[in-house]
């Protein structure tokens, strides 16, 4: 259906329009995405396949400097004049060695148990005090066996491509042309190859404060790292899938808080995605419509909510809306309660406050982004419209909103994923309260993340936590990949360019 | 006819400016609230009436003379240093991530672009403890070179939106200078980011507001230094219950001068900011 | 006897220290040698001598053993904020009685609830000497995040604490022969009394639940006692009868009997739940301030909110034991978890003997009697608790009558507050099923979540 076919539907059948639309997604968006696993994994084996055949060719066929490479690493380019690539990679792989012998062999060998040898306090004779004999930490042994993995496997893509240099060169010998020197190499780095430049730093970053522990706190979710296996004290191993299945059906306990919360977290992620969505375009539209002065006045009001640093305004709000905070006192003084409203410690009511204290916080956001795509909506539709007789709403609902909806689907993902992720609100509003006996170590407002966060520093129940986490993956996963196959802005990337 | 048009129209603008106006003032009240509160002198947290009766400077004054156990200055001295710092490491990093992305084309550029939006779909915080573990391995637990080089490792991941604003800039412009002789780096400097104004200050100034409002990344690596905290985890404790009686108002206050710096750099920077998201993400 | 040796002890004691460091291990301890005077270098732990602090104070060796003779020795404490300055000035005390050793102490805000929890996270940032609850003891004994009291500092307290103190103070860990102190007692007060306003309501009214709920209503002023707090709302379980304890693998283990503590939930409930002048809030925040605002009467908090509540009320401070209640028409005690504060070792503190000494002397009788006057904590010390001092401070006085009605903090895991809190906040909560069959389901619920593996 073209956008002009869609526009001409009424809002109802739109409505079933796009929720088939998303229905209909949803399956072949999974189907998609395995078919691209598949093709990815099944590319790979030959890739590795392949690569391996060309390892062993070259070697092969390699002339002496290049047979020496596969041991000696950069011997291949000094040979044939590329001194100084020659000796970074010699000093790379001299560096690795040392790396695996001075640091990372200690740990990676234990990566398989996490540790054996228990910490152990004997009594001085003498004094009868204990004294520590620490054993291994399995904390750190995964922690720096996941890093020596990594290294491992960037060393092993400098060693490839010591060998691909090396083999490249004798090619070029052959043809009878003059190797790169090292300030040509240099030279490239800033334009054919800038791409290396630009990504080197932010990637290796990235790699050691965002993928690194991110791979290490995957990994804790296959272990029994909780408060009874706390090191250095006790050690904690590998438990395969039994996280999973706790939370799944195993620990009814456990399940059965998982399932509550995550349906409060997809409620919360729709309701305060869309109350700021839809109302902060409203507020936008009066601002922004012809006639009204002083535009820039009421702006400003809400564009300060914005500026102010959010843990004050969450701090603020959750003093304000407490039994005894002013908000009480004020309802309070003007004769509308007698006892004070449980906003924050009322189950339902400390629900309704947050998504209330979101629209407080987002709509300026709404009101900032939306402003500018309003104004470029067609005049001419809203012309024909009132024409036609239409009233504001119908005019919002029918054209205001599927423009709108056509041109910020990317921005009302993000924000959805974001609300899933709100931690910020939850934490300092009601901090997941009130407790409810019904849920382990929750409360009737924690979403997934805030639960995470209270198992992993009030509990210690680190691979609990894990688990979660990636279930919090699972999910906004599937949903950003179905809702970016059914959008073509993310297929026709190259078209704006 | 003309004339009962003229008049609805008054009559749903006067409505719009009644609302417009209600609206404004709730947004505005908690503000209100809190500044009014700043200046209050009855000591408790609590009143169970909404003006105060009496009125005092003292909480400001206090804020920077009683500063045995929460050194107010100090923590805005460490945010502000925090912020520049990072700001200026992330803005490059975000720009130079999204410039690659955006403009160079290379063998692997979509695998790592996919990586890269994978990656931001985890919880942020659920990689913490292994953060302060690599950190304390560098021995650089805390200190406030702790918090640079976390908050700026991670900005390169919010390329998205800058990649989004590059890509509406013409490519003819880069073809038109390799033509001249000029290679990538120079198009980089001299002609893409003379254009990207909008979206180096909307970088700039979300990367520099950032540090000022992370709460948990920076507890947990401060834990009990708290003449290393910031802004953020500083006025945090300060009604943490241990400390709410004594410090309740003086956070009020610490918390209206925090608000000023950002919230004038915000409204004259806020152009930026539109053009920055309305010219990037929305796109996509 | 002592005095004469000491010089000679010294030097034993100073000699082992070097053998041991020349051994190669860490001098850890102190030396038991001290009880044997000069000849036997092989003591055995049945002649461990008590070293009382006056003696540690005079002998640097004794205290110190090498410690901060060639380098310098710098220590972290954690204290609470309003005790920052108090421990800042007992510190200086220490060291100025050690002119001749480099030592160097810093004293660090950090509440006594997050101590165990922050030393946990990362033992090597944390303080060598620190204060903690006592509910804390079961999660940093059992694996030695804190060191073994030195035997004979050990010694010389039993002799002068509260056995309760001691009690919680003791542990018998895994590989011990038997059990140990495991940390200094710093207070016998950590629990809570009920403050009021005595221009409101008198003592006699004070005396149990329904009369305070009676002037309450008559003088439209709140009580405020936070039940969604299992600290606090623990007292419906104990006021049953409940115990509480944990096994071998640290798992909690109740002797709750719902035939007695069902009448007090009830009781509880049909008291308060529907009374709009009761109030369940976090006390610790409001307590004081709705007291100051004369719109509560009275309230249940902490002894730790003295200082704040003195201040709120003035003239009109009053504190007690907790009430009475009504239970099946018999007027029962309400019954309350009573805890101590104890100053723990970080067992990875890098000057064990420094830190020892300064622990044995921040816990002494001089400094917990100034900290009575100054701060109002509770003495641990037997002769202390029995002091003008305390019996001239109210809300001590209180504390130590309302001990007689209460079962200490200890033997508790960390799955035992939320549950219990989370009961609390039910029963007193109109809006939830509060009949029979509704409060014995979530009794059940609170049962089985604290006792959960």
């Amino acid at each position: 259906m073209k956008y002009i076919d869609y526009v001409q539907l009424n809002p109802f059948q739109k409505m079933m329009y796009q929720l088939k639309n998303f229905f209909v997604a949803i399956p072949r968006g999974i189907a998609s995405f395995f078919v691209f696993l598949g093709h990815k994994i099944a590319s790979l084996v030959l890739g590795i396949g392949r690569g391996f055949k060309n390892y062993v060719l070259n070697f092969i066929h390699g002339d002496w400097s290049t047979k020496t490479s596969y041991l000696v690493m950069g011997t291949g380019c000094i040979a044939k004049g590329q001194i100084i690539k020659g000796i970074i990679f010699f000093i790379l792989e001299v560096g690795y060695i040392l790396f695996m012998t001075m640091f990372a062999w200690s740990y990676i060998s234990k990566f398989a148990s996490l540790g054996t040898i228990k910490t152990t306090f004997t009594p001085n004779p003498m004094t009868g005090l204990d004294e520590a004999k620490y054993g291994d930490n399995s904390m750190l042994i995964l922690l720096y066996g996941v890093l020596t993995i990594i290294v491992t496997c960037i060393f092993l893509f400098v060693y490839l491509s010591n060998i691909k240099a090396s083999v490249k060169l004798e090619a070029l010998k052959k043809v009878g042309k003059k190797p790169n020197t090292f300030k040509e190499d240099l030279k490239e780095l800033l334009d054919a190859r800038y791409h290396i430049t630009l990504l080197s730093v932010p990637t290796l970053l990235v790699g050691c404060f965002t993928i690194l522990p991110l791979v290490f706190m995957i990994l804790m979710a296959f272990t029994n790292f909780d408060s009874q296996h706390q090191p250095p004290a006790t050690l904690f191993t590998w438990v395969g899938f039994k996280n999973f299945t706790d939370i799944f059906y195993q620990n009814p306990k456990y399940a059965m808080t998982f399932g509550s919360l995550i349906q409060w977290t997809l409620i919360w992620a729709v309701l305060a995605t869309f109350t700021n969505y839809i109302l902060g375009m409203i507020v936008a539209l009066m601002i922004n419509k012809k006639g009204i002065k002083f535009k820039g006045v009421f702006r400003t009001c809400f564009v300060m909510v914005i500026a102010v640093p959010q843990f004050v305004t969450l701090l603020l709000m959750a003093q304000m809306l407490s039994d005894s905070g002013v908000v009480n006192v004020a309802l309070k003084e003007m004769g509308l309660i007698t006892e004070s409203v449980k906003f924050l410690t009322d189950p339902f009511l400390a629900k309704v406050t947050l998504v209330v204290v979101n629209i407080w916080i987002g709509i300026p956001y709404t009101i900032l982004i939306t402003s500018g795509i309003l104004m470029n909506i067609p005049e001419d539709l809203y012309e024909s419209a009132r024409i036609d007789g239409a009233s504001a709403l119908v005019t919002f609902f029918k054209i205001t909103l599927p423009y709108m909806l056509f041109v910020t689907t990317p921005q009302l993902i993000t924000n959805f994923i974001g609300n899933i992720n709100n931690f910020n609100i939850i934490f300092f509003l009601t901090g997941g309260g009130p407790l409810n006996n019904d849920l382990y170590n929750a409360g009737d407002t924690d979403l997934l993340v805030t639960w995470l966060y209270k198992l992993t520093v009030d509990k210690n129940d680190y691979s609990l936590a894990a688990t979660i986490g990636i279930m919090v993956f699972v999910i906004c996963a599937t949903l950003s990949l179905v809702t970016f196959n059914m959008t073509k802005s993310a297929k026709n990337e190259e078209e704006f360019s | 006819m003309i004339k009962s048009y003229k008049l609805r129209r008054n009559i749903s603008n006067g409505i719009i400016y009644a609302i417009l106006t209600i609206l404004s003032i709730i947004w505005l009240l908690p503000l209100v609230w809190i500044v009014m509160t700043s200046f209050r002198g009855e000591q408790q947290v609590y009143i169970n009436y909404i003006i105060p009766k009496t009125w005092t400077f003292d909480n400001y004054v206090r804020l920077f003379t009683d500063t045995g156990i929460m050194n107010y200055p100090k923590w805005f001295m460490n945010t502000l240093i925090v912020s520049i710092c990072t700001c200026v490491i992330s803005t490059i990093s975000v720009l130079m991530v999204s410039y690659t992305f955006s403009r160079l084309r290379f063998k692997s550029r979509k695998a790592i672009m996919n990586v890269g939006m994978i990656l931001g779909m985890f919880p942020g915080f659920m990689t913490m403890i292994a953060v302060y573990y690599l950190l304390k391995a560098m021995n650089l637990t805390r200190s406030l070179v702790a918090l640079i080089i976390v908050y700026s490792a991670a900005a390169a991941l919010g390329y998205f939106i800058s990649k989004g604003f590059f890509d509406t800039v013409p490519r003819a412009l880069d073809e038109a200078a390799t033509i001249d002789g000029a290679t990538k780096n120079q198009i980089f400097w001299k002609i893409i980011l003379p254009m990207s104004k909008p979206i180096v200050v909307y970088t700039v100034l979300t990367s520099f507001i950032a540090p000022w409002t992370d709460f948990i990344l920076a507890r947990i690596i401060m834990g009990d230094a708290i003449d290393q905290y910031t802004m953020a985890v500083g006025l945090w404790k300060m009604v943490d219950k241990d400390f709410i009686d004594r410090f309740f108002l003086q956070f009020c206050a610490g918390a209206v001068l925090v608000a000023i710096p950002i919230t004038a750099l915000f409204l004259k920077m806020q152009k930026f900011y539109v053009e920055g998201v309305t010219g990037g993400a929305v796109k996509g | 006897m002592f005095s004469k040796s000491k010089k000679v002890v010294g030097t034993v004691l100073a000699a082992v220290m070097i053998a041991s460091a020349f051994a190669g291990c860490a001098p850890s301890g102190d030396s038991s040698s001290v009880a044997s005077g000069s000849e036997s270098a092989a003591p055995s732990a049945t002649e461990i001598k008590a070293i009382t602090i006056d003696e540690a104070m005079k002998d640097a060796d004794v205290a110190l053993g090498e410690e901060g003779k060639d380098s310098e020795v710098t220590l972290k404490v954690w204290a609470p904020s309003d005790a920052v300055d108090m421990f800042t000035k007992q510190c200086k005390a220490f060291t100025d009685n050690f002119k001749d050793r480099k030592i160097s102490i810093e004293v660090v805000a950090q509440g006594e609830a997050d101590a165990a929890s922050a030393l946990m996270n990362d033992p090597d940032a944390a303080a060598d000497v620190f204060g903690f609850a006592s509910d804390h003891a079961s999660k940093l004994y059992p694996d030695k995040y804190v060191a073994k009291v030195r035997l004979n500092y050990a010694a010389a307290i039993k002799e002068t604490n509260l056995q309760g103190a001691i009690d919680v103070a003791t542990y018998k860990t895994e590989t011990d022969d038997q059990p140990y102190m495991y940390s200094y007692p710093e207070t016998g007060d950590n629990g809570y009394v009920m403050f009021y306003n005595k221009s409101l309501i008198s003592a006699e009214e004070m005396g149990s639940m329904e009369s305070i709920m009676k002037v309450c209503n008559d003088k439209d002023k709140n009580l405020v006692i936070n039940m969604n707090n299992g600290f606090y709302s623990c007292i419906v379980p104990l006021t049953g009868e409940g115990t509480y304890s944990l096994d071998e693998s640290r798992h909690q283990l109740l002797n709750y009997d719902y035939a007695k503590i069902g009448p007090v939930a009830t009781a509880f409930s049909k008291l308060l739940a529907n009374d709009s002048h009761y109030v369940n809030d976090d006390v610790d925040k409001v307590l004081a301030s709705a007291l100051k605002n004369e719109t509560a009467l009275a309230g249940v908090v902490g002894t730790w909110k003295t200082k704040a509540i003195k201040n709120a009320l003035g003239d009109n401070y009053a504190a007690c034991k907790l009430p009475t209640i009504n239970v099946d028409g018999t007027d029962t005690q309400i019954k309350s978890m009573y805890g101590y504060k104890l100053v723990g070792i970080n067992s990875k503190s890098k000057f064990p003997m420094t830190s020892q000494t300064l622990a044995y002397y921040l816990t002494s009788e001089a400094c917990q009697k100034e900290r009575i006057t100054e701060l109002g904590w509770g003495p641990s010390i037997s002769t202390l608790v029995d002091s003008d001092a305390v019996k001239n401070d109210v809300a001590l006085s209180a504390m130590y009558e309302q001990q007689k009605y209460s079962v200490p903090q200890t033997g508790l895991a960390g799955s035992f507050w939320d549950p219990t809190g989370a009961f609390g906040g039910y029963i007193v909560n109109k809006d939830k099923d509060l009949s029979d069959a509704g409060i014995k389901k979530a009794y059940d619920n609170m049962v089985e979540n604290i006792t959960a593996q």
